[in-house]
């Protein structure tokens, strides 16, 4: 780059920097340069109203796919903190490299940016890999299934990267109870994908893995499901997730933090509705207090999800109070 | 949390948690505050794809992998760089754009200096802005740019051309080019009333 890089802050604020060495030179003159920065910055707002002012409804389908979509995504954390402040990367916005090829720009680059202001695109392009954009939500209700055996971002299949990261992440929750939800939410997610690349899950209980091969292209349909939505609860400790599709007519449940039952009984799972609780799935968690995705009954005119405690086998009522309760998404 | 401008880009909704509050839940996992960050920024960012790709399933799929995006990198975003929207907005924008020139590499060069001489992104603009207030304004601020400033920046921006297709474009040399998308992006900042 010839002359005063500054003069590129008008191309860099409108993506029309095309050669990646070239905005990156123009990132590290930004990162020393507050004056810069802080042009660059304004630049960059008004760059966004250009586009905000297009605003244009998207066609309804779209929320659907997001809502069930980000289930099976895994959150960046925020960039550490250990960071240098200032310096790197101020406005280095989503280096993203043109969708394809190479990684994502040079790893710690930038504290805000790099890795993380939007961009990561690495990443996140992995995980997509089942089939870009239009595959979950899409019509193939067995995309998923291609799927998470590639994306990095999730604990791999079958058990191991898996729980390796749950504990992590148990402690973490541990030392720092505002996190809880998130990091459950977190653990459900890369449950499901797990679950969802392999067909089956790794259970204790025999009928369980019997349910889970039987549920996998179930499962997956429902994930993929383009009115999918999916809501979480949290309740002493124990974080339920359920996706609804009301168009497969069915439910997942997962959950993270029930604690270990002795021999002889079982969790229960009901939907609740006008007419009282419908008996539905038995489920158990893991040694890591995980219970493995399981595949619902039709949501009809249920407007609840309970979970209690019942003898091995199951109950045709509940014998106690829930131990958790989810809403159900309205229709 | 800054309150927003007069014409704030998430809509006006002034009452409810602004954009950057619910981002920062977002970094937390939280799916509700997710729904209503959908709510606010769905149809800008559906909005830019569009205008960018000009194809309506090409921008659906742009539009969630951006969306994906901002769920999965919620925790990057910093308040004190900048407004929630300016982010998301340049997560999507860089996907769109980034999208037609993956597309555009295939298509031999001439070929694709002929069709952008068929692209007229600000006619475009000035065509569809009779609805809203930002619109309008948006459009009376590129009304105020030089001929050169506001085809260097709608080009850039709209058509997704890199500043050297632009000067090719429009047969003025790199270094003019360079300083019409600034100037004239700092002028639409100032009439934009952007903060900052």
């Amino acid at each position: 780059m010839s002359g005063d890089p500054h003069t590129l802050a008008g191309a860099y604020a409108l993506r029309a920097v095309e050669d990646a060495a070239e905005r990156q030179a123009f990132e590290e003159h930004l990162s020393r340069c507050p004056e810069c920065e802080l042009e660059a910055r304004g630049l960059r707002e008004a760059a966004a109203r250009l586009g905000a002012a297009l605003a244009v409804e998207p066609p309804a389908r779209l929320r659907g796919r997001v809502m069930a979509e980000i289930g099976m995504v895994r959150q960046l954390p925020p960039v550490p903190a250990a960071d240098p402040a200032p310096g790197s990367g101020p406005l280095s916005f989503p280096v993203q490299p043109p969708p394809g090829p190479g990684p994502a720009p040079a790893g710690g680059a930038n504290p805000l940016g790099g890795p993380g202001f939007p961009g990561a695109p690495g990443s996140l392009d992995g995980s997509r890999s089942r089939g870009g954009a239009g595959s979950v939500g899409g019509p193939g209700s067995d995309s998923p299934g291609a799927g998470p055996g590639g994306p990095a971002p999730f604990p791999g299949p079958g058990q191991g990267p898996g729980r390796g990261s749950g504990r992590r992440s148990r402690r973490r929750a541990a030392s720092r109870a505002a996190w809880a939800p998130r990091v459950a939410t977190g653990l459900a997610a890369a449950f499901l994908a797990a679950a969802v690349g392999l067909g089956v899950v790794a259970v204790r209980t025999g009928d369980q893995l019997d349910r889970a091969r039987a549920g996998g292209e179930r499962l997956a349909a429902v994930l993929a499901a383009p009115d999918a939505r999916t809501v979480t609860r949290t309740a002493d400790g124990v974080t339920g997730t359920l996706v609804v599709s009301r168009s497969q007519g069915r439910m997942v449940f997962v959950s993270a933090g029930l604690s270990a039952l002795p021999e002889g009984r079982t969790y229960q799972l009901w939907r609740i509705g006008p007419s009282g609780a419908v008996p539905d799935g038995l489920t158990r968690p893991g040694a890591d207090g995980r219970t493995p995705p399981v595949v619902l009954g039709t949501p009809g005119d249920a407007t609840k999800v309970g979970v209690t405690v019942e003898p091995a086998g199951g109950s045709r009522r509940p014998s106690g109070d829930p131990l958790l309760v989810m809403p159900l998404p309205p229709a | 949390m800054r309150p927003t401008r007069a014409v704030p880009l998430d809509g006006g909704r002034h009452d409810r948690p602004g954009l950057e509050e619910l981002l920062r839940r977002l970094a937390r996992g939280d799916r509700a505050a997710f729904e209503q960050v959908y709510d606010m920024v769905a149809p800008a960012v559906y909005g830019v794809a569009l205008r960018v790709l000009r194809d309506p399933a090409q921008a659906e799929e742009v539009a969630q992998e951006a969306l994906i995006e901002v769920w999965r990198s919620a925790a990057r975003f910093e308040a004190a760089r900048g407004s929630g929207m300016a982010w998301v907005m340049t997560i999507a924008h860089h996907r769109a754009v980034d999208r037609v020139r993956a597309a555009q590499a295939a298509i031999d060069r001439e070929d694709r200096v002929a069709r952008l001489e068929v692209r007229r992104p600000y006619d475009d603009v000035a065509e569809s802005v009779e609805t809203t207030l930002e619109q309008e304004r948006l459009r009376r601020c590129l009304g105020g740019l030089t001929e050169l400033q506001r085809e260097s920046v709608t080009y850039a921006y709209y058509g997704g051309y890199t500043y050297r297709e632009v000067a090719e474009l429009l047969k003025v040399p790199l270094a003019t080019v360079k300083t019409r998308m600034r100037d004239g992006l700092i002028r639409m900042r100032d009439c934009l009333g952007v903060e900052r």
